[in-house]
């Protein structure tokens, strides 16, 4: 299959007052056509940072580096009136807090309808951009669309503001759709509803997704194939049910086994031990070595790389021979 | 810096001024400062239309203007401190009214109080003082009182609170220390403002004292023309320290707010 | 029969809608109704688990019953003694110190400005009069069960971890050895890892302290790990009430389903097999239905649900729920 995005050794840098903070530290993926691609990890891990990179709405405070191929094009190095092209045609992003996300004195109609506009569809008249509005609004299951159409963003729940953001991204028809943590503000009964919605619209828009979360559950039913990230660099990554059969690296298999589980039998859960190195003070070897229980001498003193260990599942840890 | 310098003249003050500021010389009148033609070091600055040596004027000058400030500054935080600071914590009624109070005095432009003030009390540099102090608590009071509405549902608060502590030890031990990088800040920014307005003040006429640098500025216009060191050079004083005033405030909320300090 | 240590009967929060002078003057009076009428019996020794979502009432449950603010109508009991029935400061003090909150956020939770060693003193300079060198024996003993030493206590509270800091938030809750905690969403703040490392610390104490707990979270499967029995809040009402093995074998009350249904495993593909609620209807708690509360949500109200409130009945043993249908 294609590829509309590949990522290739992306580094974003921060220069603040204590040092250099490297955010997302050479990370490299590729997000096939169709296909939902998940950034998952803790947070500090830099799967929000990785998404900003993309989708170059970071501001002169920090430093890209590599590539980042939107089809054929390396958007890494164009100036931001060229990005806007780009932005709300084939690029779009939805945040995570609906509550903010939404201009709060436009209706909401009119917050669709600048989509319209800005795809330079001037011509179209009112009456027929009302017509399609009140589609895109059946399309996410916002019932009653008329009313709701007329109405402001705070007469809205969460759910709903969500909804209403994903309409604009159907309504866009981006070539990468970016959600960033796209149900963590919401309840878990709205949520479940998001995610049905989600898969809905999959197999009926075919969009290309990034799906940024720290929640494995969503992940599990949203997304094809996922990242691990932690402290800024992919630590494994494939598709979903080969990480959840055999996850490959401790730091996986650590998360995998500290989720509270549905069944949760026992009377204990397991933990990690240690916690996340300071960004701008990594160690030399590898990232996750102080709190890994399988840490050879060889992984404080190199740093590994990503590993095919087949099936497109890549692992980054000494344990996989080269 | 610049604060340091000033601070120590204020205090120093005549010790250190080459002459006394008041004594006149009629003779000397007009005479340019030392880098101008016919400028001598006996007077860097030159001297005033009364044969006044402008530097000792200056440098004099800025025990008042410092005095001034501080006091004025000083003042406007005990009320708008205490105030806020009540407003904030017990609210109720005493917070609407006081809120309102805040609204109006903040409606009307200080100047125009101070003048009122001093109109009514007479020119003396103490009712400056007053004046100012009395104009310019609202600034405290506002804006620790929004501090405190936000530190009164913080958790810690909360928990102090179930924990069974009184609620002076709460204001005591965990509100004050919270809002005492907000008093200072807006102390050290307000002494600026007040030093500019008091000179203002003195331009008018209505400042007092006769050494000040608001009525040398004022003395020295008519000079312009011929010896323009008259009011430039206490102007370039004002200037400055207000300046300095300015910057060490900057400087200090930079250094205390503790948002700032934690980076990742 | 176990006596019951936390008594909550007909609480009743109701919040003033600001309207400005017209408003009042026009005389209605509308009201945030955040609690409803809500009974609870939280026995001695055990962990309820309240979970619901946002906007039904848990949090403010929780701030009444500490004290935090006063029921609009209702009452709660604390060993007996009713809260609103303390009249002098000492009572209220005796009182705060049997019962004591988690809170959510742990950014807040301690003072910035303070080392953790004023932190941990805190509660001992307010209730006893502890020798310098007992409170320090007692603050490194503290320590000692989240995994720090004395010597850490010099640190400002700043310093920590998030999940560092709520395991200290706990230990300063325990330092005056309360009969009775309640914990409002502790973990939901954290990472998953760091959860894992508090929910075991409280789960821990739990057994050793033998704790009455109030856990309120809106995570299911967080609660299943800590309680006794669950409760479900919604709107200001208890819809659901029992045993914690029982509810996740047998939910009744709709809502309960719904909840039950709506948790994301980590299994992939969604259960086609899904209890159904109008999730995302907006609900108002200014205008609240006449009849069942959840009738906006619920897929099969009947007459009766929209004339009449539900009460809890008795389902199965020490099983309750609040719904007419069967």
């Amino acid at each position: 299959m294609e590829s509309i995005l590949r990522v290739e050794e992306l580094k974003t840098y921060f220069l603040t007052l204590g040092g250099v903070i490297k955010a997302v530290d050479d990370v490299s993926f590729e997000v096939k056509k169709d296909e939902f691609f998940g950034l998952v990890g803790e947070s500090g891990c830099g799967k929000s940072t990785t998404a900003l990179s993309i989708m170059r709405l970071l501001d002169d405070t920090s430093k890209l580096e590599g590539r980042i191929l939107l089809g054929e094009q390396d958007i890494v190095r164009l100036s931001k009136r060229q990005m806007r092209h780009l932005w709300g045609k084939k690029l779009y992003m939805v945040f995570q807090d609906p509550m903010t996300s939404l201009n709060p004195v436009m209706r909401i109609k009119d917050q669709i309808g600048e989509v319209f506009r800005k795809r330079g569809e001037k011509a179209v008249k009112t009456s027929e951009i009302m017509e399609r509005e009140r589609e895109l609004l059946d399309q996410v299951d916002i019932p009653d669309s008329d009313r709701v159409l007329n109405q402001y963003p705070h007469q809205l729940s969460g759910g709903m503001k969500q909804r209403v953001m994903i309409a604009m991204g159907i309504a866009i028809s981006p070539d990468l759709l970016v959600l960033d943590e796209p149900t963590t503000a919401l309840d878990s009964t709205v949520q479940f509803k998001i995610v049905e919605l989600l898969l809905n619209l999959k197999t009926k828009y075919r969009m290309s997704q990034i799906i940024i979360t720290h929640d494995f559950g969503v992940a599990a039913k949203l997304c094809d194939r996922i990242a691990v990230m932690y402290a800024g660099k992919i630590v494994e990554q494939g598709k979903y049910v080969n990480l959840l059969k055999e996850p490959a690296h401790p730091y996986t298999q650590g998360l995998f086994r500290c989720i509270v589980k549905k069944d949760q039998k026992t009377d204990y859960l397991e933990t990690m031990k240690g916690y996340l190195p300071s960004l701008n003070n990594l160690p030399k070897g590898c990232y996750f070595e102080k709190r890994c229980v399988i840490s050879k001498p060889l992984c404080k003193e190199e740093r590994p790389g990503l590993i095919d260990i087949g099936d497109e599942h890549f692992v980054a840890c000494h344990h996989f021979p080269f | 810096m610049i604060v340091l310098v000033f601070v120590l003249l204020a205090i120093l003050g005549p010790s250190v001024s080459p002459h006394n500021p008041n004594a006149m010389n009629l003779t000397k009148r007009l005479a340019p400062p030392v880098w101008a033609k016919d400028g001598t070091w006996k007077h860097p600055f030159g001297t005033d239309m009364l044969g006044r040596d402008v530097l000792s004027r200056v440098i004099c000058g800025t025990r008042n203007s410092m005095m001034v400030g501080l006091s004025s500054s000083f003042i406007a935080l005990l009320i708008g401190v205490i105030l806020g600071m009540i407003s904030g914590y017990l609210g109720g009624f005493f917070d609407v009214i006081l809120m309102r109070w805040v609204d109006i005095m903040l409606a009307i432009p200080a100047v125009m109080l101070a003048v009122v003030l001093v109109a009514i009390i007479g020119p003396y540099p103490i009712s400056i003082i007053i004046a100012m102090g009395m104009t310019m608590w609202s600034e405290y009071a506002k804006v620790i009182r929004s501090r405190i509405l936000v530190l009164r549902e913080e958790p810690f608060v909360l928990a102090a609170r179930t924990m069974g502590a009184s609620g002076r030890k709460i204001i005591l031990k965990h509100i004050f220390p919270n809002i005492i990088y907000i008093i200072i800040v807006i102390f050290t920014l307000q002494i600026g403002l007040i030093i500019l307005w008091s000179a203002g003040l003195s331009f008018i006429g209505l400042g007092g004292a006769t050494l000040s640098w608001g009525w040398d500025v004022a003395a020295g216009r008519v000079y312009l023309a011929r010896a323009w060191w008259l009011s430039t050079i206490p102007g370039l004083a004002i200037f400055f320290c207000v300046l300095g005033c300015n910057l060490f405030g900057d400087w200090l909320r930079d250094a205390l707010d503790p948002g700032v300090k934690q980076i990742v | 029969m176990q006596s019951s240590l936390v008594e909550i009967v007909e609480l009743k929060k109701h919040y003033p809608l600001s309207l400005g002078w017209f408003g009042r003057l026009a005389g209605s009076a509308k009201t945030v109704k955040a609690l409803n009428g809500l009974n609870l019996s939280i026995y001695k020794g055990e962990t309820i688990g309240l979970v619901g979502e946002s906007g039904c009432g848990k949090s403010t449950l929780g701030r009444i019953i500490m004290g935090i603010e006063k029921p609009t109508e209702g009452f709660v009991s604390f060993n007996g003694r009713r809260m609103d029935d303390l009249k002098t400061k000492t009572e209220m003090k005796a009182m705060r110190k049997k019962m004591q909150m988690v809170f959510q956020n742990p950014a807040g939770t301690l003072d910035p400005r303070m080392t953790l060693h004023q932190v941990l003193s805190e509660p001992f300079e307010i209730h006893y009069k502890l020798t310098k060198k007992e409170q320090d024996k007692r603050i490194g003993e503290l320590l000692e069960m989240v995994g720090l030493h004395y010597g850490d206590s010099k640190k400002l509270s700043g310093e920590f971890s998030d999940g560092q800091k709520q395991r200290i938030a706990l230990i300063r809750a325990l330092s005056l050895d309360p009969e009775f905690i309640v914990a409002d969403e502790p973990v939901s703040a954290l990472d998953v890892s760091v959860q894992a490392q508090v929910l075991n610390l409280m789960k821990g104490l739990q057994k050793e302290m033998h704790l009455t707990m109030l856990f309120i979270s809106h995570d299911l499967k967080i609660v299943r790990f800590l309680s006794d029995r669950i409760a479900v809040i919604y709107l200001g009402k208890i819809v659901e009430l029992g045993p914690s093995e029982e509810f996740f074998e047998n939910p009744y009350h709709p809502y309960s389903k719904g909840l039950l249904s709506s948790i994301l495993d980590i299994n992939p593909g969604l259960d086609s097999n899904q209890f159904r609620i109008k999730a995302d209807v907006p609900v108002s708690q200014v205008n609240l239905p006449r009849g069942c509360v959840f009738q906006m949500k619920c897929y099969g109200p009947t007459d009766q649900c929209r004339k009449n409130e539900p009460e809890l009945r008795e389902i199965s043993k020490g099983h309750f729920a609040a719904c007419f249908e069967n």
